[in-house]
């Protein structure tokens, strides 16, 4: 399915936790109609973000995590708890009709996600299997849902969307390296035991620019559409400041259950 | 093919209003299509009872398998009722959409609001 797009590539620098998740919310707010917006980013320290309604209140050990360098956000879009550290992270904004709807959408994405990963030689494939689950039942890696993207029985890429208005967002990890485990030390309990595959187990040496370029030419040869590079508009970068101040730098958000 | 039971009145945002009986009082949910372009519903944020909204002000969350959706209030009023049944099954809201899964029951300001709904045939062209 061809989307029909101008299609706009922003390589980010790494920015907290804080800034990427009002960029990505902000990039959906302006968006406008015929145009589609592909985001690729990392994180300045390792981040927990949590789902925009999954409970973190009282579970998590802040001090223990200040002491690691972990840090806290809320995001904007659904699912459960992802641990961001070494990971390619991606995030797709476009005209929610223009993708056919959220399930449709969520369905072509990964296409594109997994033509990319497969040019690299990840041996990924998207399951056909997998459970409902409430946005308390554990960590993202921990179960997929149908339509996730896995190497054999190991979910590699943990994806979430939000509708605003008339947009789409879909964002997520793309884990290179790292263990999603760690989220049991900040938790003390056993629910969020995972380990999902990484790039580093598959391929062994990889280069995060080698993924941000899989995964660009992978959408473009599934979305289609006209495609460039380029940077933030004025008002993506004042809903963005506007956002980060009022909501995702927020404690009260960040721990709003 | 969606269901769309042609007494209720919609938004092109995909809620609807269904009469309760009680005078000036509707019960809004999310229609027979949307809930299957979401998907299987995981959870819903309603609002406080005794709470106003104006037309179009997002009034909850819908979360379906990890796919978050804005509610918007179709018209100007009071939530006078909220679905506590959705806490437990907001699956709820797959089953029986226009029964069992309404999410709220509003108090409109202005009955004469209604007129700018869409009728079922009106919603069946948008979905089309």
């Amino acid at each position: 399915m061809g989307s029909g797009l101008k299609w706009r590539v922003i390589r980010d620098s790494p920015c907290t936790g804080s800034h990427n998740m009002a960029l990505d919310h902000a990039l959906a707010v302006c968006s406008q109609e015929g145009e589609g917006v592909l985001r690729l980013y990392s994180w300045t320290a390792a981040t927990v973000s949590f789902g925009r309604n999954e409970r973190a209140k009282g579970l998590y050990d802040q001090a223990n995590a200040a002491e690691q360098g972990i840090e806290f956000v809320r995001r904007p879009t659904g699912g459960r708890a992802v641990l961001h550290s070494a990971e390619v992270t991606y995030a797709v904004v476009a005209p929610v009709r223009a993708l056919g709807g959220p399930r449709a959408s969520y369905v072509e994405i990964n296409r594109g996600l997994v033509k990319g990963l497969s040019s690299i030689g990840a041996a990924v494939a998207v399951t056909d299997h997998g459970e409902t689950l409430s946005p308390d039942a554990g960590a993202c890696f921990g179960v997929p849902a149908p339509g996730e993207i896995m190497v054999g029985e190991k979910k590699l890429v943990g994806s979430a969307q939000l509708r605003v208005g008339d947009a789409l967002l879909q964002h997520g990890s793309i884990i290179i390296d790292g263990d999603q485990s760690l989220l049991n030390d900040l938790t003390g309990e056993l629910r969020y035991v995972v380990h999902p595959a990484t790039l580093r187990s598959v391929l062994g040496v990889v280069h995060q620019d080698q993924v941000v370029t899989a995964v660009i030419d992978g959408l473009k040869h599934v979305l289609g559409g006209l495609w460039d590079e380029g940077g933030y508009r004025s008002e993506e970068r004042k809903e963005a400041d506007r956002l980060e101040r009022h909501r995702y730098r927020e404690y009260a958000w960040t721990w709003r259950r | 093919m969606s269901d769309i039971p042609s007494d209720l009145l919609y938004t092109e945002e995909h809620e609807y209003l269904r009469a309760s009986g009680e005078e000036g009082i509707f019960f809004v949910g999310i229609t027979d299509y949307a809930q299957g372009e979401l998907g299987d519903v995981v959870y819903i944020e309603l609002p406080d009872t005794g709470i106003s909204f104006s037309k179009m002000e997002v009034f909850g969350t819908i979360e379906a398998v990890k796919a978050v959706s804005d509610l918007y209030s179709p018209i100007s009023g009071e939530v006078t009722e909220i679905n506590i049944g959705l806490d437990d099954d907001p699956s709820l809201v797959n089953s029986d959409p226009y029964g069992d899964g309404w999410m709220i029951k509003l108090r409109v300001d202005d009955e004469s609001d209604l007129d700018a709904l869409l009728d079922a045939d009106r919603y069946e062209d948008h979905i089309s």
